[in-house]
């Protein structure tokens, strides 16, 4: 606890230290264009009175978890197999290269010319703009998969499913978590995106109302709190489980 | 129930060039039930491309591994103590053990049993990276022995060990074999050790290996020490025998 103090010590200053410059970049900024903390603050509580930021950041949240796991799960299985095997990846590496590159804006315009503005065209927009990102990381991983240890579990003819949940599912841990990470970060982003474009609810549609009446401090005060929300699953869900798995280093 | 190994031939391709290198060529060998063979040869000249072969993890061209009229194929009739531990380092003591393993009361029982033959019970939750180097061959050497093979094959398992470590292990390993005689193949560098450890020994030439030297070890030692003095004669007697075919060996 002692060793970790020192740590915490400069989290909590880094936290002040980015409100004080906020603070006072406000206080010379024109008030509308910057607002300070204390007004975002308001701001959130004013839209938690009438649980409107409730609201719209579980349908966001709804929309982020869906879509993660559903691009973690397809990125994931086709990341392993093409780290495995090559004719498959020669087969599918110039579509992965293709998915990388198409503008995460052109996917979610195709999605819903194609299937209409509603949820399920939003689910899928945005997990077709993660699942590349996903397979290339779990493709890496995949190929760097320790032969020695494969030739053991070969060696002693340990079956399927133990073979995979001992032996090459902790190799993946660190490229899991590393896609979990950065798809984390990127699906909230296009998920505003696709809400801002065709849903009538969703932070992302909160925000367009708030650009569209220049109300600074309302986008600033449902980002605020979805940030902190994507920081609390990190420190309640990632780092843990980051933790737990790394026990052995 | 004697293993007899016949291998034609075995080639690795290189992938730059595309060229064929012979590793092996027109090996035979008869290993009687129990016995404890040691392979010594030049570094890359196919030992451990063999014990692949015999283990099942590469196949080579024309190979006929008998044991008697049956082929070796039946799961844990080896263990194979690989050339590193090859521990799964996000894994417990226990847990590399039980990995190769069932897990039924019958296996529960032999791990609790290896744990306590080899002085490892105290470190059966401890991962790979917190035990020393000669713990962890004890443990691989216990993974090897948790299916009672009936063939033991052994790739240089005391190599870059100190010598008091090594000699502990040679202890837990003759102490294995005295109460549960098995056939053993180890590969070794160390021609003491191979004297001291082994019935036979084999000389393998350089690449492509074949078998060049056939030879019944004399020297009966109480202790396992390889600085014995019947070890060290017959050790300088083969050095004098085969100086160019012992070049590099310790």
């Amino acid at each position: 606890m002692e060793k970790n103090n020192p740590n915490a010590v400069i989290r909590i200053a880094s936290i002040l230290i980015f409100f004080s410059l906020w603070q006072i970049s406000s206080l010379y900024v024109e008030v509308d264009l910057l607002p300070g903390p204390n007004e975002v603050f308001n701001k959130i509580i004013l839209e938690a009175e009438g649980n409107e930021i409730f609201y719209h950041t579980a349908i966001t949240l709804k929309r982020v978890f869906l879509s993660f796991i559903i691009a973690m799960f397809i990125g994931t299985f086709f990341g392993i197999y093409m780290g495995r095997n090559s004719s498959l990846n020669n087969f599918l590496d110039d579509w992965l290269i293709m998915g990388l590159n198409v503008p995460a804006l052109v996917i979610i315009i195709l999605c819903y010319v194609w299937f209409g503005l509603n949820e399920v065209a939003a689910i899928v927009a945005v997990s077709l703009n993660k699942i590349p990102m996903v397979a290339v990381i779990m493709r890496e991983g995949a190929r760097s998969i320790e032969k020695d240890y494969v030739d053991v579990a070969k060696f002693y003819k340990i079956s399927g499913s133990k073979f995979f949940l001992k032996v090459i599912l902790p190799q993946l841990y660190p490229y899991l978590l590393s896609s979990a990470r950065s798809g984390l970060s990127l699906i909230w982003k296009i998920v505003l995106v696709v809400e801002l474009l065709g849903r009538s609810n969703g932070v992302g549609f909160k925000l367009f109302g708030f650009f569209q009446f220049f109300d600074i401090s309302g986008i600033l005060a449902y980002t605020l709190v979805f940030v902190l929300l994507i920081i609390f699953v990190e420190f309640i869900l990632v780092r843990p489980f980051e933790k737990k798995i790394s026990i052995w280093r | 129930m004697d293993f007899h190994i016949n291998i034609k031939k075995k080639s690795f391709v290189n992938p730059h060039d595309k060229t064929s290198i012979d590793v092996l060529k027109n090996i035979n060998i008869k290993i009687k039930y129990k016995e404890f063979v040691c392979i010594v040869g030049p570094s890359g000249c196919g030992k451990t491309t063999l014990m692949n072969i015999i283990g099942g993890l590469i196949d080579a061209e024309d190979q006929k591994l008998n044991k008697e009229q049956n082929d070796l194929k039946t799961d844990g009739d080896f263990g194979y103590v690989f050339q590193t531990s090859r521990l799964l380092p996000w894994l417990t003591v226990k847990e590399n053990i039980e990995l190769v393993c069932e897990e039924n009361e019958e296996y529960i029982e032999r791990i609790e049993f290896l744990l306590s033959e080899f002085d490892l019970h105290e470190f059966k939750n401890y991962y790979p990276k917190s035990i020393s180097g000669g713990m962890r061959r004890k443990v691989s050497l216990a993974r090897a022995l948790i299916k009672k093979p009936q063939i033991l094959l052994m790739d240089e398992p005391f190599v870059s060990l100190d010598q008091p470590t090594a000699e502990s292990l040679y202890s837990v390993l003759i102490n294995y074999w005295k109460k549960n005689p098995i056939t053993i193949i180890l590969i070794t560098h160390n021609l003491k050790e191979a004297i001291l450890l082994g019935d036979r020994i084999i000389f393998f030439s350089k690449r492509p290996a074949s078998v060049v030297y056939d030879h019944k070890i004399k020297s009966k030692t109480e202790g396992l020490s390889i600085d014995n003095i019947e070890i060290q004669k017959e050790y300088d007697q083969l050095r004098k025998k085969f100086p160019s075919l012992l070049k590099g060996l310790v």
